[in-house]
């Protein structure tokens, strides 16, 4: 473990509940990486105190446990793309009511409806934000759709198929939801006087020459590994953005885009190939990938994946 | 179903006859008639379910349905400025105490529109579909914005939204392009109640945004729209002239819309020019029931004439 990789791993383990596993090189086999737990979801978790980025003059993350945070301020309020877990939410507001802005929360969007990212809706909404995601986005929470979510995580109360925009303090903020990718639910959120987008777990920004980070694909939640490749083909193909916001980890740029989905092409290549020939099973595909992908077991990704991997590309 | 006796209808129009008050927006509608005399009109509520109402004002008012309960008041269209307080109070008077939170504007025109501000600036977050935002900031010849920058809408979408407001699931969609090309459905689920704006519902001579993206055929499809979204149940508010309709008159303004759609269109192929379509009155088996209004047969007759004989060219 290089010391390049730490924020990556101590990013992993803070806000797993994605469960992206650091993967040792594929070329060159590491020792068997310990496998990311679930963290709990619902039960305050200790985390290093939160710091916020500036990316803009008008534009703040706040990285760390849960998931990262971004923060447009306006003169008529603020617009946060994720907002942690709910019980990060006494230490994100400390944090950016000392170092961002004191203005109301306006707008919180969630880039998909895991709950180490739309966990704050929970207080966000009671406190007269109007929350917004994807129609799936709203429908997984009232589903319960993921494993070990707060039982009263609440759902956005503004939803949207397409595209949408907010217009505040003069400023307009472009969102965009998906189809299959990560989840079903996810959205892309571009600040386009700044050209920074944050596209939460879309695309993680790990250290990619070293093997990079295993995808949880998140096939119960309506996410799918060819949809994936595709929203990523869409997002490298726009020209609005310099700089990249993923769901944890540091910020990037559109070449990291470009490697995370050759990464999942990668993927879905070398899986299909293993199940080309119509004999394996579930199981075999789960052995091949600890083995030949050194994805950690168990761990969140494998878990979560494994299934709905072996479903989608079996011949 | 419209309960008001004709008659009763017939002098409520004559005397309101509407609707200069469009001109406050400053669209480009050619309206006839007195301006709407705001001092002198009365709201009237009427309850749709539970915590649904719908308020009136005039025939030439753009109808009001509001949703209240616990997380607050969301409205479909914001009616004029000059009417902020009586649909304020209209609204208290039911015992909703709870902050105005959401506007939905069903469209860009003002008689729908114009009382966006007042409320924008309380607070209050005003939604529609992209269009209608960029054709209220749109530049008129002159170089002035065509509505004031104070009531055009702040949270836009392309093509559908949900709102998950006071328990109730509210379904906003954008159909093609009708009255305008920025219209939106919106569809209380639960109450089963569908406000449609100024696509066709209520028995009149519906005005068509001829040039603001609307159609005739448009209109035609989108009243058949409504009736694959709705069910024989559903309380279908219309734009104008409620409170609420049924599938019995989107089907009989269905017949009309198209009936006079296809005579206007023989008129054309045939040469006849804008006055001698107006002339042969073919609208004429249709106006009992559709008093003038806001938009008389002859206005009527020109919108359309204007917008099938500008496709038919191209
Ligand atoms: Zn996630
Ligand atoms: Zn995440
Ligand atoms: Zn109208």
């Amino acid at each position: 473990m290089t010391s390049a990789r730490t924020p990556a791993l101590l990013a992993l383990l803070a806000g797993a509940a994605l469960g992206l596993g650091v993967l040792a090189a594929h070329a060159q086999p590491k020792p068997a990486v310990t496998a990311a737990q679930p963290v709990d979801q619902v039960n305050p978790q200790p985390h290093p105190p939160f710091v916020a980025n500036q990316l803009a003059p008008d534009l703040w993350e706040v990285p760390g446990a849960g998931s990262n945070v971004t923060i447009l301020v306006t003169d008529e309020g603020l617009v946060l793309v994720d907002s942690k877990y709910e019980y990060h939410y006494d230490d994100l507001m400390k944090i950016i009511r000392e170092k961002v802005s004191t203005k109301p929360v306006k707008y919180v969007i969630d880039t998909h409806y895991h709950a180490d990212h739309s966990g704050g809706n929970t207080r966000f909404l009671p406190a007269g934000a109007t929350v917004i995601s994807s129609i799936r986005g709203h429908d997984n929470i009232v589903g319960k759709v993921q494993p070990g979510a707060p039982p009263n995580l609440l759902p956005a109360n503004v939803a949207f198929t397409g595209e949408m925009r907010l217009y505040v303090g003069g400023k307009e903020v472009r969102l965009q939801s998906y189809g299959p990718g990560h989840t079903g639910t996810d959205v892309s959120v571009l600040f386009p006087h700044d050209r920074v987008i944050c596209v939460g777990d879309l695309v993680h920004i790990g250290d990619l020459e070293k093997g990079g980070q295993y995808p949880l694909i998140d096939y119960n939640g309506g996410g799918g590994i060819n949809g994936w490749i595709q929203r990523l083909n869409t997002i490298s193909s726009s020209e609005a953005y310099d700089k990249v916001v993923p769901g944890h980890g540091t910020v990037g740029t559109k070449a990291d885009v470009i490697a995370y989905r050759d990464l999942l092409e990668r993927l879905r290549d070398h899986v299909s190939a293993y199940l080309r020939d119509g004999t394996k099973t579930e199981a075999d595909l789960r052995n091949h990938l600890v083995k030949d992908e050194h994805w950690p077991d168990p761990g969140l990704s494998i878990v979560r994946s494994n299934h709905g991997l072996y479903m989608d590309l079996k011949p | 179903m419209n309960k008001q006796p004709l008659g009763v209808l017939a002098r409520t129009l004559a005397a309101t006859a509407a609707l200069t008050a469009f001109g406050l927006a400053g669209s480009a509608h050619a309206q006839q008639g007195q301006p709407l005399d705001f001092a002198k009109l009365e709201m009237k509520t009427t309850k749709l379910a539970d915590n649904l109402y719908v308020v009136e004002a005039a025939p030439g008012v753009g109808n009001v349905v509001f949703l209240n309960g616990p997380d607050g008041i969301l409205m479909v269209d914001s009616m004029f400025p000059q009417l902020h307080d009586k649909l304020v109070a209209a609204i208290r008077a039911t015992g909703a105490t709870g902050p105005i939170r959401y506007i939905i504007n069903t469209h860009l025109h003002g008689d729908h529109t114009a009382g966006n501000g007042l409320f924008a600036k309380d607070g209050t977050v005003v939604i529609a579909q992209d269009n209608v935002r960029q054709r209220m900031l749109a530049k008129k010849p002159d170089g002035t914005p065509a509505f004031p920058p104070a009531n055009v809408p702040m949270v836009t979408y392309a093509t559908t939204m949900t709102l998950h407001f006071d328990g109730e699931d509210i379904e906003i969609s954008h159909p093609p392009a009708a009255h305008t090309d920025g219209d939106s459905i919106v569809y209380f689920k639960k109450a089963n109640v569908m406000q449609v704006g100024d696509l066709p519902a209520s028995l009149r001579f519906n005005n068509i945004g001829v040039d603001d993206g609307g159609s005739v055929d448009g209109m035609i499809a989108d009243g058949k729209l409504v009736m694959k979204m709705a069910n024989a149940q559903t309380k279908i508010v219309p734009g104008h002239l409620g409170p609420v309709v049924g599938f019995k008159e989107i089907t009989i303004q269905d017949t009309m819309f198209q009936t006079v759609r296809d005579r206007i269109a023989k008129m054309i192929k045939e040469g006849k020019t804008l006055d001698q379509a107006i002339a042969a009155e073919p609208t004429k088996d249709f106006n009992e029931g559709r008093l003038s209004g806001n938009i008389t047969p002859a206005r009527w007759v020109t919108l359309i004439y204007t917008d099938l004989s500008r496709r038919m060219k191209k």
